[in-house]
């Protein structure tokens, strides 16, 4: 059966650390899975939820997703790809000076 | 060349990189947005290692509430120009450093003069919109970028290099909401040190840099933490 899974390690950074009460953990994901589908595991919670996604489901404007040092952004966003081995950070960026 | 005054003034960090690394540091010359809370410790720490010249934007007064965290500035300062303190305090701290002070907000038709040949910009600002402006002015000038960040206990770091890492943009792609960030001092210290080290190590072409690295401090839990960035193709700023 393992062959049917992917493991992605989930960097949190910021204030993510403390609302998720974790920093990193490897998450398994089906062979075929996406960002979204990572997020759905990681946010299974309310409280979660609210922290990386807005009131009308999309990932809040100031949550940054990068996969492997990339900005899902540039890369097909929430429907991003994911395959074994691959890193996702996510964090609020600081903004004040 | 240094002087002897200027050598035994030094003497302490000249024995990490001789009188030849000094004298990089003594012909730098370092631009910098924002005498606040980050600005105050990258200036203050510039000025002490004797970079040669300083030139600093900042449009701001002196208010009550920034001196929680803007240590170049004290109770009398309330009501004066930030950057006629700044110049004041800096010049106290090391009259060998060239300070140069300009009173003005940067936008986009004036960026490219106020940087004008300098070596390198440091970005102390808080917010988004004028550092998108500060990245595309190192990306056209090719010169590096300093970036850092400061929210509450929380911070970031990172070191552009044209052409070579990950832009501003490429990692964070849209302005966050502009809000009134909360924040104590000792980030803004801890924070501005790591980009003054940073200054320093590339005058000196010493080390290795925060290039392609987005370095992340949470003061609440003492943890220093770094995740990998990459230049991005398709980004709006640096890509092709």
């Amino acid at each position: 059966m393992k062959n049917n899974v992917a493991k992605v390690k989930v960097k949190l950074f910021g204030g993510l650390q403390e609302a998720f009460q974790e920093r990193e953990r490897e998450i398994e994901l089906e062979r075929a899975s996406n960002i979204q589908e990572l997020l759905d595991l990681l946010c299974n919670s309310y409280e979660r939820r609210q922290k990386i996604f807005d009131q009308s489901g999309r990932i809040r404007s100031d949550i940054n997703i990068l996969k492997n040092g990339r900005n899902i952004y540039f890369l097909d966003g929430i429907q991003t790809e994911l395959k074994e081995g691959d890193t996702i950070a996510i964090f609020p960026p600081a903004v004040g000076g | 060349m240094l002087t002897e005054k200027e050598i035994k003034r030094y003497e302490r960090q000249v024995g990490i990189f001789g009188e030849k690394g000094q004298e990089k540091l003594k012909n730098a010359k370092v631009f910098i947005t924002g005498s606040g809370g980050l600005g105050s410790p990258i200036l203050m720490y510039l000025t002490v290692a004797g970079i040669g010249k300083i030139r600093i934007v900042d449009h701001g007064i002196v208010e009550v509430s920034n001196l929680n965290r803007q240590v170049l500035y004290w109770d009398n300062d309330i009501g004066r120009e930030k950057v006629v303190s700044t110049e004041e305090k800096l010049k106290r701290l090391n009259p060998n450093v060239e300070v140069e002070i300009i009173s003005k907000t940067i936008n986009t038709g004036n960026v490219d003069e106020l940087v004008g040949d300098f070596d390198m910009i440091v970005d102390a600002m808080d917010n988004f919109p004028t550092r998108y402006l500060l990245n595309k002015t190192a990306l056209r000038k090719n010169i590096p970028l300093f970036h850092g960040a400061v929210h509450g206990f929380y911070g970031q770091a990172t070191t552009i290099i044209p052409k070579k890492t990950a832009c501003l943009r490429c990692i964070f792609p849209k302005a966050p909401s502009p809000t009134t960030f909360p924040i104590i001092g000792v980030t803004c210290g801890v924070i501005g040190c790591i980009q003054a080290t940073e200054v320093i190590k590339h005058i000196l072409r010493m080390g290795s840099s925060l290039e392609n690295r987005l370095l992340m401090w949470d003061g609440l839990n003492s943890t220093l933490e770094e995740t990998a960035i990459e230049k991005d193709p398709r980004c709006e700023d640096c890509g092709k």
